[in-house]
């Protein structure tokens, strides 16, 4: 498999803080990583090392490089929208574009503009004077028309409403992602990001819960519809949680046989946030 | 090269603000510089011969026939000689700069060739103190301002390293002014050409002397060397500056300025002396002696037809020196510590 990232034993204190505690992961090619954490979790800690935004103990490599030494030359093949909007504020939309164009060998000027042209972000406006959104499509067309192989969202539906949010998915998935490009996204509101999951990675305390593709989650977790007259036989296959909705109970189950559930209820994928909930409540 | 071409042109539309303030004052300094001149012209003109007259009767000096002193220049004032209120504008006053008004009177258009030497240098020197002054503003400011604007993490989001970053605000923080004080400097002496009346020239050429004597051309060399000179000692101000700007969580001007002051005053309660900060900061003040000796250029001399009129001294003897070498050595200190911070990406509160 073609490994893009390895990350081996890192650690990241911000003074007595513990923000990354040891963490391993090897994250292949081609694949949509989803980040998932509650606030304050490690995920910007770890994505900024990854991109070489700050010092770490331990090793990272991404497409070989070293990040915190070899930055410049990782962003070339990298494209990063943080959480908050880190646009130059003095700017005009095509300044940024000059700009961008300048510095960057790899972007298409052409292509970011017809990105734009479906947005209502106009070329003579000030990156002040856009809205969140606005800004957040601007940042997205720039790295979207950027010739990267992997994209590193950080949060990036952070306080846009569900259409904008909606959009930048479709827009990640329809104009950038294939099989040699590779997204990792960092969010804590997973539903919106599950379905286009390849691979889901849940942290907490700065440690991983939990590495696994889609298709081994699915694997992995069920979940079990019953009754109460079958409640007591369910809780006997000792569920990761259980709780009622509307009369009927639900048990979350990890690595449980799915020919012993279904004899007792409907079996379902759990959703990724299901098992965030549960995995987090656990953690807690 | 591309890239640092685009982060130069990016430092000059952010701070473009700077640039036009810059030029409106120019403009406008180029303006007075003309209305000026051309009413000292015409005072000039107006006075040509009550002047001499005057002088003589106002302080019983040795009579000089008028005719005579245009053509052997005999000193024909002394050191008690002032000026009277009513002749605040006049060429005298504005040419004497506080000297003993003997060194000038060697003759009416030596005194007008000298004073229109001043005039020039003092401009020159306007020029570039305000620019050095802007400077410091830009390059205090310069990093803090991307890092609280947070546009920091979007210029290191693309392909480019710290380093040319860096260089890029070094350069425009101290090339870039001091390119524009060149130029201005240079636009400013052909300015003055254009707008230095006809009238004034015929008088100062019908009495053996000339414009040319001012050695114009040598004043734009000697106005280069004297930049490159410049940009070698402004090094560790520019960096210290830069270092400060890639620190503090606010207010980097106070701090940058406030700081030497706060240690001269931690100095002065425990240890009862300065000395030791006056001996650290005595290495690096070439460029004060610059500008406060060799602008000056000395007592004037008398001057003669044909002599050329040396406009600024020789700046190339300060460049060989120890505290040049301790410039350069602290300058790359600086750097180090600038790119270091800079890597660090301290936030702002």
């Amino acid at each position: 498999m073609d490994e893009l990232i390895r990350i081996d034993g890192v650690s990241k204190s911000f003074g007595s803080t513990l923000a990354l505690n040891e963490i391993s992961l090897e994250i292949p090619a081609g694949r949509i990583v989803g980040l998932v954490g509650p606030n304050g979790a490690g995920k910007t800690t770890l994505l900024r090392a990854l991109t070489g935004e700050i010092a770490y103990q331990g090793r990272i490599e991404v497409f070989g490089l070293e990040p915190y030494t070899q930055r410049s030359e990782l962003m070339g093949y990298t494209g990063v929208i943080h959480d908050v909007a880190v646009l130059p504020p003095w700017m005009k939309v095509r300044q940024v574009l000059d700009y961008t164009a300048g510095v960057h060998p790899g972007f298409d000027r052409g292509k970011c503009e017809e990105i734009l042209s479906h947005t209502a972000v106009t070329m003579g406006k000030k990156v002040r004077q856009l809205s969140k959104g606005m800004k957040t499509q601007l940042h997205l067309a720039l790295v979207l028309a950027a010739e990267t192989r992997l994209l590193v969202l950080d949060e990036p539906t952070h306080g846009l409403d569900i259409l904008f949010r909606k959009q930048l998915y479709t827009s990640v998935l329809q104009d950038y992602y294939d099989q040699h490009k590779s997204v990792i996204i960092s969010t804590h509101q997973v539903e919106e990001v599950e379905h286009i999951l390849s691979d889901v990675i849940f942290i907490n305390d700065g440690r991983v819960l939990l590495n696994l593709t889609m298709d081994q989650f699915r694997q992995t977790f069920a979940q079990l519809t019953t009754g109460e007259e079958q409640a007591e036989a369910a809780r006997g296959l000792k569920p990761l949680t259980e709780h009622e909705l509307f009369g009927k109970k639900i048990f979350l189950f990890k690595d449980a046989d799915p020919q012993t559930l279904e004899p007792l209820g409907e079996v379902q994928a759990p959703s990724v946030a299901d098992v965030f909930v549960a995995i987090m409540g656990g953690a807690a | 090269m591309r890239q640092f071409a685009t982060l130069l042109l990016r430092e000059v539309a952010e701070w473009r603000l700077l640039l036009i303030v810059v030029g409106v004052l120019f403009v406008l300094g180029l303006a007075g510089s003309a209305v000026g001149i051309n009413r000292l012209a015409r005072e000039v003109m107006k006075e040509s011969t009550e002047v001499k007259v005057k002088l003589h009767r106002d302080h019983d000096i040795q009579a000089v026939d008028e005719e005579d002193q245009a053509g052997d220049h005999d000193v024909w004032a002394d050191d008690d000689w002032e000026f009277e209120d009513d002749e605040w504008f006049s060429p005298r006053e504005f040419m004497n700069f506080g000297w003993p008004a003997h060194y000038f009177l060697q003759g009416r258009e030596g005194l007008l060739l000298y004073g229109w030497a001043h005039m020039l240098r003092g401009a020159l020197a306007a020029i570039n103190l305000s620019l050095i002054f802007l400077a410091l503003f830009y390059l205090v400011d310069s990093l803090y301002k991307e890092r609280s604007d947070r546009s920091t993490l979007f210029y290191r989001s693309l392909p480019v390293s710290d380093n040319i970053l860096l260089l890029s605000k070094l350069t425009v923080g101290t090339a870039g002014f001091l390119m524009l004080s060149y130029l201005l400097g240079v636009v400013w002496v052909l300015f003055s050409q254009l707008v230095f009346p006809a009238e004034f020239s015929r008088l100062l050429e019908g009495n053996g002397f000339s414009l040319s004597q001012l050695a114009l051309w040598d004043l734009v060399g000697d106005w280069f060397v004297f930049h490159l000179l410049q940009f070698l000692w402004m090094l560790p101000y520019a960096l210290y500056l830069l270092f400060i700007s890639a620190i503090v969580r606010s207010r980097p001007l106070l701090i940058a300025l406030g700081a030497p002051f706060l240690l001269a005053l931690l100095l002065r309660y425990s240890i009862g002396t300065v000395e030791p900060i006056a001996a650290l900061l005595s290495n690096f003040d070439a460029l004060g002696d610059v500008l406060m000796g060799e602008w000056r250029g000395g007592p004037p001399q008398a001057i003669h037809p044909g002599e050329t009129v040396e406009l600024f001294g020789g700046f190339g003897t300060y460049i060989f020196q120890l505290r040049t070498l301790i410039s350069i050595l602290a300058a790359t200190g600086l750097a180090i510590g600038t790119r270091l911070a800079y890597r660090r990406n301290f936030s702002t509160s």
